[in-house]
């Protein structure tokens, strides 16, 4: 049944938007995590999502025009950390300076607003596609 | 006056229609589950197109070899072709799938079927309305 697929591809939008919103989570979280001198320090990530198709039931999807999510795999910002001059703290090097994360607390907590949006809409799409299986059960009632 | 259960026309519509909208469900869900997928492009199913094909005179129905045969309903495509919705600005992410959009497009989708479900059970009421009368007398 065709709603079954729409309520699939939306399912898919969800968990996609979820995985994004535990990894934006993560460079929240390590925004400040230090590590010893000489060792890489944490790197800000995210995920790239990619289209797919979803299972075919009946054939019930419309050629490849319908199409659910996933996340193909999860990227690392190479950008530059940043470079604090801490004489005294643990991690320092030799002249004094702490690598910290590249992570933008700002940067993040727009992106988180956008998985959350993004998470919504699609939640919307199964709720409605709910409603719509429903409304068809209550035609004989 | 003809009651003809099976083959009405009407019903035949709606549910044409019907099958019409969750197809349009499905591609809206796709469209809002690839929001942030990067060089998605929006899709859409039409509606015009079949709806004018479905209503017209010249639409092929069964051929009537006796003036008293039924020219029937014509077959109605059970899919319609999905298509690139055009001129939608595009993100840096060549994404061009616009929130908005999508969300009227879901209220329309789901408007229309409650309307139509409705439409069906009507329907399907005047039947059973006739059915329970004859059975009373």
């Amino acid at each position: 049944m065709s709603l079954m697929t729409a309520i699939e591809v939306g399912a898919s939008g969800l968990t996609a938007q979820r995985r994004r919103l535990e990894v934006l989570v993560s460079n929240l979280v390590n925004a400040n995590t230090t590590k010893p001198a000489g060792a890489e320090p944490y790197r800000r990530k995210d995920v790239l999502f990619a289209a797919t198709n979803p299972e075919r039931t009946f054939g019930a999807a419309l050629d490849d025009a319908v199409q659910g999510v996933e996340v193909a795999k999860i990227v690392t910002d190479q950008s530059e950390p940043r470079k604090e001059y801490e004489p005294n703290h643990e991690h320092a090097d030799k002249d004094g300076y702490v690598l910290y994360p590249n992570v933008e607390p700002m940067e993040e907590m727009v992106n988180v607003l956008s998985a959350t949006r993004s998470y919504e809409a699609n939640l919307q799409a199964v709720n409605a596609a709910k409603e719509m299986a429903k409304k068809t059960l209550e035609i004989l009632r | 006056m003809k009651l003809d259960l099976f083959h009405d026309q009407t019903l035949d519509a709606m549910s044409a229609y019907l099958g019409r909208l969750s197809q349009r469900q499905q591609v809206v869900a796709s469209n809002l589950a690839n929001i942030d997928t990067p060089g998605y492009k929006t899709r859409d199913v039409s509606f015009h197109a079949t709806m004018q094909e479905l209503m017209s005179e010249s639409s092929p129905g069964l051929r009537t070899t006796r003036s008293g045969h039924d020219r029937g309903w014509s077959p109605v495509p059970s899919q319609a072709q999905a298509f690139e919705v055009h001129g939608i600005p595009a993100r840096a992410d060549r994404n061009n799938v616009d929130l908005d959009r999508e969300m009227v497009k879901l209220s329309e989708t789901s408007f229309g079927y409650a309307m139509i479900t409705q439409l069906m059970r009507a329907k399907f009421q005047t039947l059973a309305a006739s059915i329970h009368e004859g059975r009373s007398q």
